[in-house]
């Protein structure tokens, strides 16, 4: 964003606090500087340099979990996250957040040489820095990531196949939920496409953009410069927030290539499954802030024998955030307070949802109780005809 | 006082996470939604979170032993810089303080603290059938307290009156720290005429002669039909008089909304889809009760539309009345986005007039607009009069902001003019008091009697409603 562009936003914010309706973080702290419109306000002072001491703005700025009900709300049109990250830019960044961003996530995903050593430290020396000193914090030794995932075969073997598309399957599913890069294959696959995943793909880069990172754009440029160049036109996701990188990417490119989620694509080509037994299950879905359509829930419906239960909280935030939900882990929490308990009041067994994040927020926050929570592909792959768990999992 | 030496008094009243003295914090509540806070910074010295009237009573004894100014907020939704602390000292943020205590559906009312967010409030409310009638259109983020001390009201006044309407009574603490119940201590009689009115006398009070602690709120039952008629005029002169025979016909709609030339151009330029017809004004009816009235209401205005010459349709389907509303609900966020470089600001933004002069009252806002070269769109309450301007300016050009003042005190002076008034349901906090002597001659000498009586350091919001 460009000086003369962020002032202009800066202007039309009129400070009329319809964002205090509907920001999570504000419901659980209930004070101004928690307020989206007071983190415009103190970015506006942070970008005038009118702070004494510009490094306690990161106490306030840190407090967003850039879901962009403000910005979607803001009947002035302000970009509120776009703002916030824009003057977290400014600020230096935490130790521990300088690690995630520049050396765990940087390129080609995760190094496999940086998955291994990341994993030794979290067994060895974070074990004891963050757990017993608590110089580090406790996200780092806790962030489940494991060597990157085996995949089925990327050819569906049908002659001709339906077409050929390309599948950026994120961090998180190459390595902290593969069950979900494997579900998208399987499924794709069975159904007829035969999939490109063009190595050296970087992060997506939206964690650090949110975060005001640089790295965001030369992982940007790098995805955008291989998928440009993949020749399918159809480039498809399985994460909300890995959707909207690379739909933001590609709406500056040139490059016309249609990003799409996978269950939105699935959706778009109208799929007859080929479930042969009636599951009988009852789940909810959560729908992550980053979701901006409705396709996974539908898709869901559609399946037979799935009973997709209407609750009051499908859409509130979780409260994860990315790393939010290990920055402020109280805070975290307490948004995620009333979701939870509504899921074990409701009495479902699976819950549903796309978002990596969200997902690793609601294990935290039900792992007292025996929901299990999946990505929508990961429920229709188990249950395809013929796939070795079917029917293995789900009795309820 | 420095910051930190009232810090250190104030941690005697209060545990440390209800005080604030940090540069961000105190900055954080020198702003409300005013165009004028947008040029002054009035930061407080300390911000505090009271959670009980014991701990308001004990600021105030401590601030009024001491002469340190105490102005309490609610969400600072505020347009008149009202929450703001004029001359540094205490901000009392209430609004985290939003317990319902009670709803006694019986007795059709509710005690509610200060903080209780309006639209919060109705949704309890409505697991009961009832519903709490004034309706800022701050629903959503405005509370109960603030809406008090302004005397808020939204686009249903026209039916349901005011915020003065339905408080039965109120747990006040005075500026010497001394707590007061109006409206009868244990009084909860709907009807009540013992002693003077004390109530009525802090409504409205924008913070200056005590600050709200708890109010006993009057209730109503939800009306079982609501129903929405569009009436399109292609002469702005030709729809007050429809309004007026609506009325003659013995029918009291809840709301009438009027979009003018202006507002209608705007909504479409921002979302060309909706493609309002190009007229000089459109008119909305809402009319709610029972079923029967609500369809009789509905047809009968739609014939008295017809009859002057105008279009109308109207409907009882929630979703087509969502539609039709849409128009209504657009146009604050279509206003913002009228000029690449511009903002809309809140300032000359509340005029009342006589409903007989809503027509003259919109043609001369233009014709000013017109003069002083400031882009406005009007919209608003046709159905009592109460018209909101919106001038949308480039804040970075002084020349133009301070053609804007121009303008807004042009809009203020007409409004007087008309027999009307500056605000009618906004407030006057800072940026209307200049207007106070103009409005209310002798009568503003007995207000400051009161306010002199009640508070005679003048350390509650001083300096505002009148300069």
């Amino acid at each position: 964003m460009n000086t003369n562009q962020m002032k202009n936003y800066l202007n039309k914010c009129v400070r009329c606090g319809q964002c205090r309706s509907v920001c999570p973080v504000f419901e659980v702290i209930k004070e101004e500087g928690a307020a989206p419109r007071g983190k415009v306000f103190i970015s506006s002072l942070l970008f005038a340099g009118e702070l004494s001491h510009p490094g306690e703005a990161n106490n306030y700025l840190s407090l967003c979990l850039q879901c962009r009900r403000c910005s979607n709300q803001c009947p002035s049109g302000v970009p509120v996250h776009r703002i916030i990250s824009e003057a977290r830019s400014r600020l230096p960044g935490s130790l521990p957040c300088n690690i995630l961003y520049n050396y765990l996530l940087p390129s080609s995903f995760l190094k496999e040489r940086a998955v291994g050593l990341f994993q030794m430290a979290q067994k060895c020396v974070l074990e004891n820095l963050a757990g017993k000193t608590g110089i580090l914090p406790r996200w780092l030794k806790d962030l489940p990531i494991h060597q990157k995932a085996e995949l089925p075969p990327l050819s569906s073997g049908h002659t001709p196949s339906r077409d050929t598309v390309t599948y950026y399957p994120g961090c998180a599913a190459t390595y902290i939920f593969p069950g979900i890069a494997r579900a998208v294959l399987t499924v794709l696959t069975q159904h007829g496409w035969d999939v490109i995943i063009p190595s050296d793909l970087s992060c997506c880069g939206f964690a650090h953009e949110t975060a005001g990172n640089a790295k965001s754009k030369a992982l940007g440029a790098n995805n955008y410069s291989i998928l440009a160049k993949s020749s399918p036109a159809t480039i498809i996701t399985s994460c909300p927030s890995c959707n909207l990188a690379l739909k933001e990417k590609f709406k500056n490119g040139s490059a016309a290539k249609q990003i799409v989620d996978i269950s939105q694509f699935l959706m778009q080509n109208n799929i007859t499954w080929d479930i042969n037994v009636r599951l009988n299950l009852k789940l909810a879905y959560h729908q992550p802030c980053h979701e901006t359509n409705p396709a996974s829930k539908h898709l869901l419906q559609r399946l037979p024998g799935i009973n997709v239960i209407d609750w009051k909280l499908e859409t509130t935030c979780c409260g994860g955030g990315g790393i939010f939900m290990f920055q402020h882990p109280s805070v975290s929490s307490e948004i995620l307070k009333p979701k939870a308990k509504a899921l074990k009041k409701i009495g479902t067994r699976t819950l549903a949802t796309t978002c990596p994040v969200c997902s690793l927020q609601l294990r935290r926050g039900l792992q007292d109780s025996n929901i299990e929570i999946l990505h929508p592909l990961e429920i229709i792959a188990c249950n395809l005809a013929g796939h070795p768990n079917e029917q293995a999992q789900y009795h309820n | 006082m420095t910051s930190k030496s009232l810090k250190k008094d104030l941690l005697k009243i209060l545990s440390p996470n209800q005080v604030r003295t940090g540069e961000i914090d105190r900055r954080l509540y020198s702003y409300d939604s005013s165009f004028m806070a947008r040029r002054n910074s009035f930061v407080p010295d300390a911000v505090i979170f009271p959670r009980s009237t014991g701990e308001v009573a004990a600021v105030l004894r401590y601030a009024s032993a001491r002469g340190i100014p105490v102005t309490p907020r609610g969400a600072g939704t505020g347009e008149t810089c009202g929450c703001l602390p004029r001359s540094g000292g205490i901000v009392m943020d209430l609004s985290p303080w939003d317990n319902l205590d009670e709803v006694d559906s019986a007795n059709q009312q509710a005690l509610a603290r200060p903080g209780l967010v309006h639209a919060r409030f109705n949704r309890h409310l409505s697991q009961y059938g009832l519903f709490f009638p004034p309706d800022p259109g701050s629903s959503q983020m405005c509370t109960v307290g603030g809406m008090i001390a302004n005397n808020s009201s939204g686009l249903r006044a026209v039916k349901y009156g005011t915020t003065e309407n339905y408080v039965l009574g109120l747990e006040v603490v005075l500026a010497s720290g001394e707590i007061i119940t109006t409206g009868g201590e244990k009084s909860r009689a709907i009807k009540n005429v013992s002693g003077l009115n004390l109530t009525k006398l802090f409504v409205g009070s924008e913070g200056t002669l005590g600050v709200i602690t708890r109010a006993r709120l009057r209730v109503w039952p939800k009306p079982a039909a609501k129903g929405l008629v569009m009436s399109l005029f292609n002469k702005l002169e030709d729809a007050p008089p429809v309004v007026q025979e609506v009325y003659k016909s013995g029918i009291m709609p809840s709301g009438v909304e009027i979009l003018d030339a202006t507002a209608i151009r705007t909504v479409n330029m921002y979302k060309p889809g909706i493609n309002l017809p190009e007229v000089e004004a459109i008119l909305l009816f809402e009319v709610d009760g029972s079923p029967p009235a609500v369809d009789w209401e509905g047809e009968k205005i739609a014939q008295t539309t017809r009859a002057a010459g105008g279009k109308a349709e109207w409907s009882t389907d929630p979703e087509r009345m969502a539609r039709l509303w849409q128009a209504r609900s657009l146009v604050a966020a279509a206003t913002a986005r009228i000029r690449p470089d511009g903002t809309r600001i809140f300032a000359g933004e509340d005029i009342s007039i006589p409903m007989d002069k809503v027509a003259e009252a919109l043609r001369e806002i233009h014709r000013l607009a017109g003069e002083y070269e400031i882009p406005v769109v009007t919209f608003g309450h046709i159905g009592d009069g109460n018209i909101h301007t919106a001038p949308v300016i480039n804040m970075d050009s002084p020349e133009e902001v301070e053609r804007a003042d121009a303008l807004v005190d042009a809009i203020h002076r007409t409004a007087i003019e008309l027999q009307g008034s500056t605000t009618g349901e906004h407030g006057v906090g800072l940026v209307r008091s200049m207007y106070a002597e103009r409005e209310h001659k002798s009568a503003l000498e007995t207000m400051k009697s009161i306010k002199r009586a009640l508070d005679p350091q003048n350390i509650l919001n001083p300096g505002k409603i009148w300069t």
